[in-house]
């Protein structure tokens, strides 16, 4: 074997169950950084349910989204942006 | 879009099955290249393969473009550099090897010195260029970026890392023959 032969060969290494074992810790990982991100989202809700004026707000909406749902321009611009999203998605999946 | 792009697109959302597809696919050159760079340790390559996947994972959504083994291999390496320090595994820079090279006294052992004992001696940034151009079909541009290194640095460790292995590998004829 010359140096050539010897440079363009890579040890040849097995599974051997070695990927298995990683996606074991990836999984661990993942069902971690889930638990976190849902205790986190929960830990805002609760912040929020107890900060926020919510009669306040809830009073100010039901007047407030009648006159955005009767509007032809905030329809039409929200159609836009749905569709936007829709053509997106289908290409990137090209 | 390549299978391996919309694996990589899948797993940066978060699916953990696509991830270990890819885990899966390139498990093997990992770890042969870290067998390398570790100068055959298997436990220690295969740690550092580990970690080097549980990297990737951690840090999948700020992958960019550009070869995901390249990626990949530019998290093995530092981490093996990283190691290395921790461990004192081996001396890391150019000075050290300089000494290395000096003429050494027990010469007659360099005869029984074969291709996989001379390419340990070289330093680790001569060993990882010469594997991922080589061994990995890197190309020299993605090499450099991989170790993080200008392109003439990394054709320099090529050709000098190159260089020393075939003197290596020369001492005992010069030897046979004087």
């Amino acid at each position: 074997m010359n140096i050539d032969d010897f440079l363009s060969q890579l040890p040849s290494v097995a599974d051997d169950g070695f990927s298995e074992r990683v996606m074991g810790k990836v999984r661990t990982m993942a069902r971690r950084r889930m638990v976190f991100t849902v205790a986190s989202i929960a830990a805002c809700v609760v912040v929020a349910l107890l900060i926020l004026p919510w009669r306040t707000t809830g009073a100010e909406l039901g007047v407030i989204i009648p006159q955005i749902a009767s509007s032809a321009a905030l329809n039409l611009a929200a159609a836009a942006i749905v569709l936007t999203f829709l053509v997106e998605r289908q290409f990137s999946r090209l | 879009m390549s299978e391996s792009d919309w694996l990589m697109r899948e797993a940066a959302a978060g699916d953990a099955a696509a991830f270990g597809v890819l885990v899966r696919q390139h498990q093997s050159k990992l770890r042969g290249f870290l067998l390398r760079m570790t100068r055959g340790n298997h436990a220690l390559a295969d740690d550092l393969a580990q970690e080097t996947f549980l990297e990737a994972f951690r840090k999948i959504a700020q992958y960019g473009t550009g070869s995901f083994f390249g990626w990949l291999c530019a998290i093995a390496y530092s981490r093996y550099l990283m190691e290395a320090r921790k461990r004192k595994l081996e001396s890391l820079d150019e000075a050290a090897e300089l000494a290395d090279d000096a003429p050494e006294a027990e010469s007659a052992s360099i005869v029984r010195i074969d291709l996989e004992k001379a390419f340990a001696r070289l330093v680790p940034a001569q060993r990882a260029a010469l594997t991922m151009c080589f061994a990995l079909g890197m190309s020299n541009e993605e090499a450099a970026a991989a170790l993080e290194m200008p392109l003439g640095t990394l054709k320099s460790h090529v050709n000098r890392g190159r260089e020393k292995l075939a003197a290596l590998l020369e001492v005992p004829r010069i030897k046979a023959v004087s």
